[in-house]
């Protein structure tokens, strides 16, 4: 047993049907350390954290809290014991107020037995203020972007006084600034207070900056579990691949002359100033910006999800009036929307529904569905793209969040979309994954001649991908890069205010 | 938790758990109604004879084909309390034009088309001024049921000449079953195809799971929501067509909580409220089980007024249910 270990989680089992989800894994924290989890998407490190939280039930095995065994892990019981896991796909009240959200089911009261809001939303603002996250208390949480729920998420565990803490991955949906922001909590909240946190991520740079031990989950096991300073990133690779990974992008698409999607001052009131734009044939641009610049509502504009107030869209030359997602997927332009969840799947449905969904025609026989055809046409998918799903009629919700991102990009592959709008494409996908999606941009647009306009909050891949980078800055554009020769620091200097 | 756990059983072999899953909702329906059936036999022989079991049919039948027009919208996450009103309206309609000597063809397509109209109402007030189905709906139910009393001036209306040659439709027989079971196992059959294997059955389903993203998904959401209230409101007028025919008169009052049956028929029959689960074999079997359950309560010799207290009960318990089963899947 590990000396001063606050958590310990032994022999875990858990299978669902036709998933052998973990498989005997046993693992520890230590008080007031960070301890990161890593692996491939589907490997099952939501599952082991939902464990932990009591959510689901183990098939075999046992959570041990400071050397004591829990005997009933009941969701309520683990709250009591201290433990606060922060999923991956949030699960928040989206018509309560922040401050009922950190408080639900605690609220403060008045005499008579009232809610006292004053209070309420006063409390809040101190937990949020000491985390120095700036969200209003009394907004509403569906008014309210995705990082700021995350915050107070980890408000509310803080004022829950949590004394184990678990992030699936939220840096999938912080920004940067937002980002350094939560791992100066992580280290104050961990090194002043002694609470604990288990850290998943698919960024490997992100443990050096903040973990102090790694444990590495491939298909359901435990193959390496170490302090950080004993290991390299080659080898946490080679750990969760179970292989090496040449490490490089793709070669940059040649595109030719022909441009194919020109966009002519757009704009929205508010939200979008003047944008114009083009993309050639076999092309990849790239949008990158702070959250909130207006990355996603130029996708959105182009791909008629949002109205517009003024500009233009030619494709091929041709000037197109896109008023609707149907007419822009008619001329060929398909999203792959920001959040999955609630924008892109449809999750109680099956994996080859997801995919097929915007285009059956093809599948189609003298009006009815051809079964074989479409699960044949799936199950290419399923294999091309590695995702990982006992079959394709499983439901979409019970994958893992990755897989069910590979299933969104799939449907536009299906679909056959030539201009391809993608919208964090590569958002809670693994190591792995992440480069056979690069792979199949660049072979998109090379071989198959498909324009791609993609927004990156990750750097890193905009810089190894793009043509083309533009940077956007409230609204409107600040700067075009060749992809070539472009730096970060370059990049940045235009995303943010001089 | 014990959704995960008790789905093991089912799949031994890495398979469709999916589709397992439902095949077992709709085996564990069909159990409720084995079970029902033995019981009514126990308490009484007669349930078996033939006279019975065609009553109990035709009853299915009745309820049935409402029931399937429902299941369509509450796929699509939407409710049409109107159903009743529209067989109120269309009844009365069609002992009208058949009294006055239109011929019996052309009165069946326009009652079809009537109910066509109706559901298109609610469809154009649910998809192009955001109305909330159900207030929607509810303003039809209430509307449809004052048009059926204004224009038969609160009374039955006969259907003269035409009484006879048109009485086939709901007290014939066709290979020894009644009329209205045939018709009520082709719309059935059809729904069910249309349901499982063509793509509107498919954007259905999307509409009903997720509605921005079908539209994100280039689904045409306004078209979906127009044809599903349609239909609900063609099947309407198709159940009004077999109600005159098997009274041979035109009610206004006809239809009156046909709404209620039939949703509670859809909820039994495990098609989600919250839209984009569920399906026609669900609601073939609801159907069956409310009628037996209809049946044996009168082999009891229970009151008809305790019996919409144990009806009530009944729907109250189903969609609680429901509710229960969506609560904690989030
Ligand atoms: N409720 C469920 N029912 C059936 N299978 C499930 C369920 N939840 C998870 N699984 C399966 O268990 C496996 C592990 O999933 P898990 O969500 O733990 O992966 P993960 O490591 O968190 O992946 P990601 O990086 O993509 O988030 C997957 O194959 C997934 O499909
Ligand atoms: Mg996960």
């Amino acid at each position: 047993m590990m000396k001063d270990a606050v958590l310990e989680m032994r022999g875990i089992h858990k299978r669902f049907p036709g998933v052998y989800a973990l498989n005997n894994v046993s693992f520890a924290v230590r008080k007031g350390s960070v301890h990161g989890v890593i692996g491939e998407n589907g490997a099952g490190k939501s599952t082991l954290m939902r464990v932990l939280s009591g959510a689901f039930l183990a098939n075999e095995g046992e959570v041990a809290i400071d050397g004591n065994v829990v005997a009933a892990p009941t969701p309520e019981r683990m709250l009591e014991l201290g433990i606060a896991v922060i999923y991956q796909e949030l699960a928040q009240a989206p018509h309560l107020t922040v401050a009922e959200n950190i408080f639900l089911g605690r609220l403060p009261k008045t005499r008579l037995g009232m809610i006292d809001w004053r209070r309420a939303e006063a409390a809040a603002r101190d937990v949020l203020d000491r985390l120095g996250f700036r969200v209003d208390p009394a907004a509403r949480i569906d008014t309210i972007s995705v990082a700021q729920r995350q915050m107070v998420e980890i408000a509310k565990a803080t004022a829950r006084d949590a004394r184990i803490v678990v992030l699936d991955e939220p840096s999938a949906v912080l920004g940067d600034a937002e980002l350094e922001h939560l791992f100066k909590t992580i280290r104050q909240l961990s090194s002043e207070h002694g609470v604990s946190f288990i850290y998943i991520t698919h960024r490997l740079k992100e443990l050096y900056e903040i973990c102090d031990e790694v444990t590495v989950l491939r298909d359901g096991q435990v193959v390496a579990s170490m302090p950080l300073g004993q290991t390299t990133t080659p080898d946490l690779i080679r750990h969760m691949v179970g292989r090496e990974l040449r490490d490089v992008f793709p070669a940059r698409p040649q595109p030719g002359d022909q441009i194919r999607l020109d966009v002519r001052n757009l704009s929205r009131a508010g939200v979008l100033k003047d944008i114009s734009f083009n993309v050639r044939r076999g092309e990849i641009v790239g949008i990158c910006g702070l959250a909130g610049a207006g990355r996603t509502e130029v996708l959105r504009a182009i791909a008629g999800a949002d109205p517009i107030d003024g500009g233009e869209i030619r494709i091929d030359g041709q000037l197109v009036a896109i008023d609707g997602p149907r007419r822009a997927l008619a001329h060929g332009v398909g999203l792959l929307p920001e959040d999955r969840k609630t924008e892109g799947l449809f999750l109680e449905q099956s994996v080859a529904f997801n995919v097929t969904v915007s285009e059956l025609a093809p599948l189609t026989r003298g009006g009815l569905i051809n079964g074989r055809r479409e699960h044949e046409a799936v199950s290419r998918f399923i294999q091309q793209m590695r995702i990982k799903t006992p079959n394709p009629s499983t439901k979409v919700r019970t994958l893992s969040g990755g897989n069910q991102q590979k299933c969104g990009i799939a449907r536009q592959l299906h679909a056959g979309t030539e201009i391809l709008l993608v919208d964090e494409p590569t958002r809670g996908v693994d190591v792995a994954a992440k480069r056979e999606i690069y792979d199949l941009l660049a072979e998109l647009t090379s071989k198959r001649g498909a324009s791609v306009v993609m927004v990156s909050s990750e750097l890193p891949e905009i810089l190894g991908l793009c043509n083309r980078i533009i940077v956007m800055r409230e609204g409107a554009i600040s700067a075009v890069f060749e992809g070539e020769g472009a730096t970060e620091e370059t990049i940045m200097a235009h995303a943010v205010w001089q | 938790m014990v959704e995960m756990t008790t789905g093991q059983g089912l799949a031994s072999r890495p398979g469709s758990a999916g589709r397992l899953r439902g095949w077992a909702q709709s085996l564990g329906l069909l159990w409720v109604l084995i079970v029902l059936c033995a019981f009514a036999v126990y308490l009484s022989p007669s349930f078996i004879q033939t006279g019975n079991m065609l009553n109990v049919g035709r009853q299915v039948a009745l309820f049935g084909i409402v029931s399937v027009g429902m299941t369509f919208v509450i796929l699509t996450r939407g409710i049409d309390l109107s159903v009743g009103s529209i067989v109120g309206v269309v009844s009365v309609a069609t002992a009208l034009m058949l009294s006055s000597g239109v011929p019996i063809p052309l009165a069946m397509i326009a009652a079809l088309g009537m109910g066509a109209v109706f559901g298109a109402i609610n469809g154009a007030g649910v998809v192009f001024f955001g109305m909330p189905p159900f207030i929607m709906t509810l303003g039809t139910l209430v509307m449809g049921r004052g048009i059926a009393m204004t224009i038969a001036n609160g009374e039955p209306k006969t259907l003269g000449d035409a009484s006879d040659a048109f009485s086939y439709l709901g007290s014939g027989f066709l290979f020894g079953i009644p009329v209205p079971i045939w018709i009520f196992v082709a719309i059935a059959a059809a729904a069910f195809v249309i349901l499982r294997h063509t793509p509107f059955g498919r954007q259905i389903y999307a509409v009903g799971s997720n509605t921005e993203a079908a539209r994100l998904a280039g689904i045409n959401v306004p078209r979906v929501l127009m044809l599903v209230y349609a239909i609900s409101g063609v099947l309407s007028g198709l159940t009004a067509l077999v109600f005159v025919s098997r009274l041979t008169v035109g009610e206004p009052t006809a239809g009156t909580n046909l709404e209620l049956e039939a949703i509670s028929i859809v909820v039994i029959g495990g098609t989600s409220l919250f839209g984009g689960e569920g399906g026609v074999i669900g609601t073939v079997i609801g159907a069956a089980i409310i009628a037996v359950m209809a049946n044996i309560l009168n082999l009891l010799g229970i009151s008809p007024f305790t019996q919409q207290i144990v009806k009530g009960a009944i729907i109250i318990a189903a969609v609680m249910f429901e509710v229960y089963r969506h609560e904690r899947r989030s």
